[in-house]
């Protein structure tokens, strides 16, 4: 299983690696089929319903109807790649180096819930929400904002795998639906950002700043 | 605890269809009808409980793992919903003819319902994950009820300052229940009985002090009673002041059942607080030209009255002389029944006043008892029960706590001796006070000549009069019988462990049942001595003359005493304390020119603490201001960073 994880976070490096747009789609719908294998291996049996229904919602959610959403306003927007962002993209990936240092040398000492999952799957879990927040915070085009939030719900599905086994379904359905429901309002918000503004850099929404 | 469950939906749906409802009659006829039904229906449970039925406790289902949600009935609860369930259904039926012709208010009388239900969730609770989740509801919804005139500048201030307290309330409660989390691992108040004692229990207590401390309204934290009792409208004051401050003193009370016994001096802080409540509480309420924010400080006072006998309780316990205990606690316990009555009436009152002459500033008013005649008698006799006069019902409650005062002064010696005397004396000088305070009240508003010309002043219709009545019967009720209620004192005393009977005091005089004989002497001679009056005034003619004007030209109604001018005495005498504010132009010359007097008092803890401590804070935060960034990357930065940090200190240090 622990393939898995190792393939998770570095789709997780790829997308803090890459300018291009398009290829940082593809990794996350990578990252979402990668993900939708995890809950009935963690489960123990590929015949459980419970496993195999979230699998089935995510890999739709995850890897084909977002990304679809996300190709759409790309080609809307008809931009390529990520122009400027506030870290370059070697500190970019240095960076995610310290966060996985951090991550997975200080999960030990977490109080975390013993349990049939393998043992990186914390300090993975950890590692892509980190990554996805470091994504949220040095890009400025509304796409690669929705991709570093994609990659923190990500990590946050990881840690899911962790309760697997208490939680009720419609918990982690609902998870899934609030996902869904956060990319396609984003999608609309870019597609008028667009449609308003000519271009879709979130910097430029510095001039809604209270007068002082 | 089905109908309990039952009267829980009775208040939603009265909430919900309220709100959905388009014609006015039907928004409130649903809205405060729904209200009287479902207390009525809660009420019932409730009361059975406390004549002797078993605590009951129901699972609501666990939402996470290591979570479960339950609600209990016991004593306590039981206790504080009788008024708070008996209160809401009078306020419900005032409400009704209040809001008659008040469309504008009626858009936030869906949370009315919803008020009430949540103050009944936060005595049922018995997880500290419900607890809170209630104790927010109860104070979002009561904000947006004294939020009801927002049109106007005051009331929105008034409803920030609330706003503010209540939050900061519940933040002292947030870490109280999150530390003993973290101590026993658990929510649940079952499980709160692990607690070790040790140095943390003094700790926890002074969380519960302030958070409880601060929605009660003991003296350093009451800043709130005196803004948001104003703005908010009278139905919804009387139900803030007469019940929903008594959740914080439930929470106090449901503190010491969970937490080990705690250390001596718990208590002794407790007498302390509830001194200078009593004390500044109606030393401020006197200094008040406003009816309602004088009836806001009176809470204050009252509520540092039953502080006291939760004090007086503690010391009690801690130094195990039963009899001061139950005096103590159960003085406390049955001041907070007894507030809860007249303070409800009082605030009513003020409703009928505010609504017959649309002001609430007392020196405006005068004669208002030919107009109003069952306003002012209901008013004269909550006035009487506030200030614990017998035969009401404020005297008893009183009485049992200056037992409760004498019992520990005899038993005890050096520093609690020392509380001990100064809460006796505080007691009595704030009694004495809040006399001077209704006799200002009564006198300047109900006696004498209108001060004003405005319209006649209407008396109110029966929907408001009959809980009104029905709430002196019961000043009077409780006064005489007192001994009813001394059963359900007992059974709640039970509930929160403490093992003392009325016997056990051993005083003659605890025995309740001397004062319904000595009530009825008292009031057979009140009666003899009317009966000789009118006798000797019988035979002789009574004539209505204007009052001698001692020689000068056409008095008026203005030259009556006023509300200040009574006052004026006390607060010369307390002038160091209480700083008054004045700007006045005072008559010069032999043709005396325009003048004016102007005098305000300000409180003590806004003025020395409060205030400047919003002045840093707002001067700091304005210099955070400008250094706002404008992207919303920049504040991602910032929680990533803190998030990191928290990471790694919770990693390397283990919190």
């Amino acid at each position: 299983m622990d393939w898995l994880l190792v393939g998770v976070v570095l789709t997780a490096f790829v997308i803090l690696g890459s300018s291009r747009l398009d290829s940082c789609i593809r990794m996350v719908a990578l990252q979402g089929v990668l993900l939708s294998i995890l809950p009935p291996m963690v489960r123990g049996s590929l015949l459980d319903w419970h496993g195999l229904f979230l699998a089935a919602a995510s890999l739709a959610i995850k890897t084909v109807a977002i990304p679809v959403l996300l190709a759409r306003s790309l080609k809307q927007a008809k931009i390529k790649r990520e122009v400027e962002p506030t870290v370059s993209l070697h500190y970019s990936l240095l960076a995610g180096g310290a966060i996985v240092v951090i991550a997975f040398s200080g999960f030990k000492l977490l109080p975390v819930p013993t349990g049939p999952f393998p043992t990186l799957l914390i300090p993975a879990a950890l590692t892509v929400v980190f990554i996805g927040f470091f994504l949220l915070i040095s890009r400025f085009k509304a796409i690669t904002q929705v991709i570093g939030f994609l990659v923190l719900e990500n990590g946050v599905f990881l840690f899911g795998m962790t309760l697997i086994r208490d939680f009720p379904l419609t918990v982690e359905m609902g998870v899934l639906l609030d996902l869904w429901v956060g990319v396609f309002v984003m999608g609309i918000m870019i597609h008028h950002i667009h449609r308003t503004f000519d271009h879709i850099d979130t910097k430029a929404m510095a001039s809604l700043k209270d007068a002082e | 605890m089905v109908l309990f469950v039952f009267s829980t939906i009775l208040f939603l749906l009265a909430s919900l269809l309220s709100l959905i409802s388009r014609r006015e009659k039907w928004k409130r006829l649903l809205g405060c009808g729904g209200v009287v039904a479902a207390s009525l229906t809660g009420l019932v449970p409730a009361v059975l409980l406390l004549a002797g039925g078993d605590p009951v406790e129901m699972t609501l289902g666990s939402p996470i793992p290591s979570l479960t949600l339950r609600l209990g009935l016991d004593a306590l609860s039981a206790f504080f919903l009788v008024p708070i369930f008996g209160l809401s259904a009078l306020v419900g039926l005032y409400a009704l003819g209040y809001l008659k012709g008040e469309g504008r208010w009626l858009g936030n009388l869906p949370f009315f319902p919803l008020l009430v239900v949540s103050m009944a969730g936060v005595v049922t609770a018995r997880n500290g994950f419900l607890f809170l989740m209630f104790w927010e509801i109860m104070s979002l919804t009561s904000y947006f009820l004294v939020t009801t005139e927002h049109e106007q500048r005051e009331v929105r201030h008034a409803g920030w300052i609330y706003l503010a307290a209540t939050h900061l309330a519940t933040a002292f409660l947030l870490v109280f229940f999150v530390l003993i989390f973290k101590k026993t691992g658990s929510f649940d108040f079952k499980d709160f009985a692990l607690l070790k004692s040790g140095p943390w229990t003094g700790l926890l207590f002074i969380f519960a002090l302030v958070g409880f401390g601060t929605k009660a309204g003991i003296f350093p934290f009451h800043i709130w009673l005196p803004h948001a009792h104003p703005a908010a409208p009278s139905y919804i004051s009387a139900l803030m002041s007469g019940v929903m401050i008594k959740t914080g003193i439930y929470g106090i009370l449901r503190t010491l059942t969970l937490l080990p016994p705690p250390p001596l001096w718990c208590g002794e802080a407790l007498i302390l607080f509830g001194i200078a409540s009593a004390v500044l509480g109606v030393l401020y309420a006197l200094m008040q030209h406003d009816l309602k924010k004088l009836l806001a400080y009176h809470s204050v006072e009252n509520i540092g009255i039953i502080v006291t006998g939760l004090g007086l309780g503690m010391v009690g316990r801690s130094q195990q002389n039963l009899a001061v205990e139950w005096l103590g606690f159960g003085g406390a316990l049955f001041h907070v029944l007894n507030h809860a009555v007249f303070k409800g009436l009082l605030f009513l009152g003020a409703g009928n006043i505010l609504r017959a002459t649309h002001t609430k500033s007392i020196d405006r008013l005068g004669g208002l008892i030919r107009f109003m005649p069952l306003t002012g008698i209901t008013f004269l006799v909550a006035s009487a029960a506030i200030c614990g006069l017998p035969p009401f019902n404020g005297f008893i409650s009183e009485w049992l706590l200056y037992l409760g005062l004498l019992e520990a002064a005899k038993t005890s010696a050096r520093f609690p001796l020392f509380l001990c005397v100064s809460a006796m004396v505080g007691i009595a000088f704030a009694g004495g006070l809040a006399v001077v305070c209704f006799t200002k009240v009564f006198g300047v508003a109900f006696l004498g000549n209108p001060r004003t010309e405005h319209a006649k002043p209407l008396e109110a219709k029966w929907k408001q009069l009959a809980p009104m009545i029905f709430l002196a019967t019961a000043c009077l009720t409780l006064g005489i019988m007192p001994q009813l209620i001394l059963p359900w004192l007992q059974t709640t005393l039970l509930s929160i462990g403490s093992n003392a009977s009325p016997l056990a005091t051993g005083h003659p005089l605890v025995n309740l049942g001397i004062f319904s004989r000595a009530f009825a002497i008292l009031i057979a001679l009140f009666l003899l001595v009317h009966w000789i009056r009118s006798l000797l005034f019988s035979s002789r003619t009574v004539r209505i003359a204007p009052t001698w004007d001692c020689g000068f030209k056409g008095p008026t109604p203005r030259m009556q005493y006023t509300a200040s001018s009574f006052a004026e005495p006390i607060r010369t005498f307390f002038h160091v304390l209480l700083k008054p504010a004045v700007s006045a132009r005072n008559p010069e010359g032999l043709f005396p020119d325009k003048s004016h007097f102007e005098e305000h008092v300000d409180d003590l803890s806004e003025r020395l603490w409060f205030s400047p401590l919003v002045d840093k804070i707002a001067s700091f935060l304005s210099g955070l201001r400008k250094r706002q960034r404008t992207r919303v990357q920049d504040y991602l930065a910032y929680i990533f960073v803190t998030l990191i940090l928290l990471l790694l200190v919770g990693v390397w240090i283990g919190i």
